[in-house]
C-alpha cells in the first residue's frame, strides 16, 4: 500500500521539515510575540504539510486498481466521519460547548483515514 | 464474477507475485481478484486474458 520506499523517504523529509518547521514557528514568536512577519511565520509549518501532502498524492498515483479503490473508499469514510462530526460539533457549540481548535480537523482526517484502510482493505481479502 | 485464475497460475506454475509483477498490479490485487472478491478492471482483465492467450470470457464467468 503507501509503504513504498519512495513514499517512506518522500514523507519522512516532509516530516522531519514540519518538526523544524514548528519548533522554529513557536519558539519564534514566543521570543517575538509583535513581529511584524506573525502571519507568515505561524504558517510556516503548512509548507512542509504541502509537501507531504504532495508525497501522499504522489503514492497514490502509484498504486493500483485495487488498492486505488481502497483508498478511495477509505477517504470517503475518513470524509464522511470528520464531516459529520465535526458537523454536528459546531451546533453543539451553539448550545454552549468549548470551542475546539480548528487544527484538530486534520489529525482527525487522517486517523480517520488510516484506520478505516486496513478495514476496508479486509473486505477485498 | 467466479473466474479461472487461480487454476490457470497453478498450471503455469506462477506465484501470486510473479503474476503481479507480470501484470504491474500487487500480489494482495492477483489474491483478491483469484477469491473472488475483487472484479478487475477491463483493461486488466484483457492483460490476464492475452497473457494466458484466452479470450476474457474463458477466464471471467458471470456468477
Amino acid at each position: 500500500m503507501l509503504n513504498t520506499k519512495q513514499y517512506l523517504i518522500e514523507f519522512g523529509l516532509s516530516m522531519v521539515l514540519y518538526i523544524i518547521a514548528i519548533f522554529f514557528s513557536i519558539s519564534f514568536l514566543v521570543n517575538n510575540p509583535h513581529t511584524p512577519w506573525k502571519v507568515w511565520i505561524s504558517l510556516l509549518p503548512i509548507l512542509p504539510a504541502i509537501l507531504a501532502t504532495i508525497a501522499v498524492i504522489r503514492a497514490l498515483k502509484r498504486l493500483d486498481e485495487l488498492q486505488q479503490r481502497i483508498q478511495m473508499m477509505s477517504f470517503a469514510i475518513s470524509f464522511a466521519i470528520v464531516g459529520l462530526i465535526t458537523f454536528s460539533y459546531g451546533f453543539l457549540e451553539n448550545a454552549g460547548y468549548p470551542h475546539i481548535p480548528y487544527v484538530w480537523i486534520f489529525p482527525f482526517m487522517i486517523a480517520t483515514w488510516g484506520i478505516s484502510t486496513p478495514i476496508v482493505a479486509s473486505v477485498y481479502k | 464474477m467466479k473466474n479461472k485464475l487461480r487454476e490457470l497460475r497453478s498450471k503455469s506454475s506462477i506465484s501470486q507475485a510473479d503474476m503481479g509483477k507480470i501484470l504491474n498490479v500487487s500480489r494482495q490485487t492477483i489474491n483478491s481478484i483469484e477469491n473472488g472478491k475483487y472484479d478487475p478492471s477491463l483493461p486488466l482483465a484483457f492483460k490476464i486474458a492475452e497473457h494466458f492467450n484466452l479470450k476474457i470470457e474463458d477466464i471471467f464467468v458471470p456468477n
